[in-house]
């Protein structure tokens, strides 16, 4: 059974949490989408990010891809890792 | 051409000063020394274009000129270089060098209220930007105007310019540096609420250059790896002009992104990479190849501490010795690790070291105390009275505000830091900037931040932040409005929302050069 956007957004929201080392709960049911909203995004945050969601989930994001403003949206990143683990099955 | 062609007589190995000969230089003189010698060697690779020795010093000049005619620095004023790593910030330090003009290289990721703190306190002559920067610079034409804005990457400039190579010399008509002279500026974070500006001269980069070459035994076959922002000091000096003052060829590359890192490491053959501890840190969070590193055959760390434990995971993980190098934006290179790995780190020649006591005085031998040096490479002062100099500049020493003690074979051992500051792998943070910055924000009574260590051996900064009675707060306010005022990198990830301030609370900041003998 293919894996629930919902349950992969809960897993971004503690990999972020985990890889900035943010005083925040990842099941806080109130997890802003707009992450920059929460937390200092620069580049080498980013790059703290990207390694935990690689790790996380199994899978490799484009250099091309490495920017602010797709890593900072939980519910676009959301569907793009479910749409990335269903191609992969 | 041999290293000792161009650095005579300078050991290869840090803590020798048998030999070693002092020869105070200009930029301009020890590049032209290196041209000279290779005038076809590639100095830099961006992407597919090369550039030779003798192209970069043609495309320097032109840019020099070019400098000149559109900006007309006067003596004293300041050329403000916003871009990332790239040959034209490599051209426009040469250019500066070359007319005895300040460049100052700012941080890309400063904030408006962060540039205006710089343009109040310098004679600014103009900028030089990218086209896709150059949109930060709008707010400001009520200070500089468009016309003092160089957008290098302008194809109608390029033509004259980066593809237009036979400039030659062109140095009439342009005053002569004198190796005293300040040729490029850097902020540095303190622990006083604003940033120091630290001027370097033509010698302080040249002795600085030399002696680590000699220590590190950098030769003109060497291939590095440029990828630290040259407007970090760590950069400037280790990936800047360390290569392009030896004669050696600078791959550059604007940001780290494992994929081209390893690319680049592979397809240029690296040989020498002085990167960050973040570098390194992120190396081994990301599932990169373990043979990216197996050309190198010098390895470094610099911008602060690198944890012992992510040494020795690199050293298993790739094969790799990092060595850390210790030195400030003040000081330049004050000791590297000896080949096989430190700690100890051992001095540079030329430098003077000694351990002082907390009335200042100097300590005896193998007693622990704060690290003060100075030598020709060490900066006489700040800018603008920026920073306290009388705490830091004392009787010809400048005190680092690290802790540390030299052992009976000269070795030095740091132990940690004396005044508060955070260091964000390599990037400096002053915490009473960040506490001025949230003190700001209506409903905040008080505010302390500081750094505390991560579960990586990170340093993360954290704010705690008493609440004014009948006023609310939270976290996305508190960052929304930090991000008015601050770079990203300086908002708090961790933030605690309290009644009153702790008396027992410290600020210490945990993390320390100790750590690496853990």
């Amino acid at each position: 059974m293919p894996e629930e956007t919902p349950d992969i957004a809960r897993r971004i929201c503690l990999v972020f949490v985990r890889s900035l080392d943010l005083n925040l709960d990842p099941d806080d049911q109130s997890f802003p989408a707009d992450l920059t909203s929460v937390a200092g995004m620069d580049s080498l945050a980013v790059l703290e990010f990207v390694a935990g969601l690689e790790d996380e989930f199994k899978l490799q994001f484009d250099p091309d891809m490495f920017g602010i403003e797709f890593f900072s949206d939980l519910n676009a990143l959301s569907g793009y890792i479910a749409e990335r683990i269903q191609q992969g099955r | 051409m041999h290293c000792q062609d161009i650095l005579p007589n300078v050991s290869s190995r840090a803590g020798d000063r048998s030999g070693y000969m002092y020869t105070p230089d200009t930029i301009t003189g020890q590049f032209n020394k290196v041209v000279a010698d290779n005038p076809e060697k590639t100095a830099l690779i961006d992407g597919e274009t090369r550039y030779t020795y003798g192209e970069l010093a043609s495309i320097s000049s032109a840019y020099s000129l070019h400098l000149r005619d559109r900006l007309s620095p006067l003596p004293g004023q300041v050329v403000l270089a916003w871009m990332d790593n790239g040959p034209e910030l490599v051209a426009c330090f040469l250019a500066a060098a070359r007319s005895s003009t300040i460049l100052f290289p700012l941080n890309i990721h400063w904030r408006e209220p962060e540039l205006r703190w710089f343009l109040d306190r310098l004679p600014v002559a103009g900028v030089v930007t990218k086209k896709s920067l150059s949109a930060a610079w709008d707010q400001f034409t009520n200070r500089i105007s468009h016309d003092h804005i160089i957008t290098v990457d302008d194809p109608n400039l390029n033509d004259g310019i980066l593809q237009g190579r036979a400039a030659g010399p062109g140095s009439e008509g342009m005053p002569t540096p004198s190796p005293e002279d300040h040729v490029v500026f850097f902020s540095s974070s303190g622990s006083t609420g604003a940033p120091k500006i630290v001027p370097r001269s033509h010698r302080n980069i040249v002795e600085g250059t030399v002696c680590k070459a000699g220590a590190l035994g950098i030769s003109p076959g060497h291939r590095f790896l440029g990828i630290v922002p040259f407007y970090h000091a760590n950069g400037f000096d280790n990936s800047l002009a360390l290569p392009l003052l030896s004669g050696a060829t600078l791959v550059l590359q604007s940001d780290f992104v494992p994929s081209r890192f390893v690319e680049a490491m592979t397809r240029h053959r690296i040989d020498v990479f002085i990167g960050s501890p973040a570098i390194f840190e992120l190396l081994l969070r990301f599932e990169v190849d373990r043979s990216c590193l197996s050309t190198l055959k010098i390895c470094a760390s610099s911008g602060g501490p690198i944890a012992a434990d992510n040494i020795a995971a690199i050293r298993r993980r790739f094969g790799v010795i990092i060595r850390q190098v210790y030195g400030s934006t003040e000081t330049g290179v004050i000791a590297i690790d000896p080949p096989e790995g430190g700690p100890p780190s051992v001095p540079v020649p030329n430098l003077e070291i000694k351990i002082l006591g907390a009335s200042g005085e100097p300590l005896p031998q193998g007693e622990k105390g704060e690290i003060a040096v100075r030598g020709p490479s060490v900066v006489s002062g700040y800018i603008g009275g920026s920073g306290d100099e009388s705490m830091v500049f004392r009787n010809g020493y400048y005190c680092t505000g690290d802790r540390g003690c030299l052992d009976p074979s000269g070795s030095l051992e740091l132990l940690g830091r004396i005044r508060p500051t955070i260091n964000l792998s390599g990037t400096k943070v002053d915490p009473v900037e960040v506490e001025n910055a949230i003190r700001t924000l209506p409903g905040v009574s008080s505010c302390r931040v500081f750094s505390v260590k991560g579960p990586r051996h990170n340093e993360v900064i954290k704010a705690v932040i008493a609440v004014r009675e009948g006023a609310t707060l939270d976290r996305a306010g508190i960052i929304s409005h930090c991000r008015t005022l601050l770079s990203e990198y300086k908002i708090p990830r961790i933030i605690e929302l309290v009644l009153s301030i702790p008396p027992d609370l410290t600020g210490k900041s945990p993390v320390s050069w100790g750590d690496r003998s853990d």
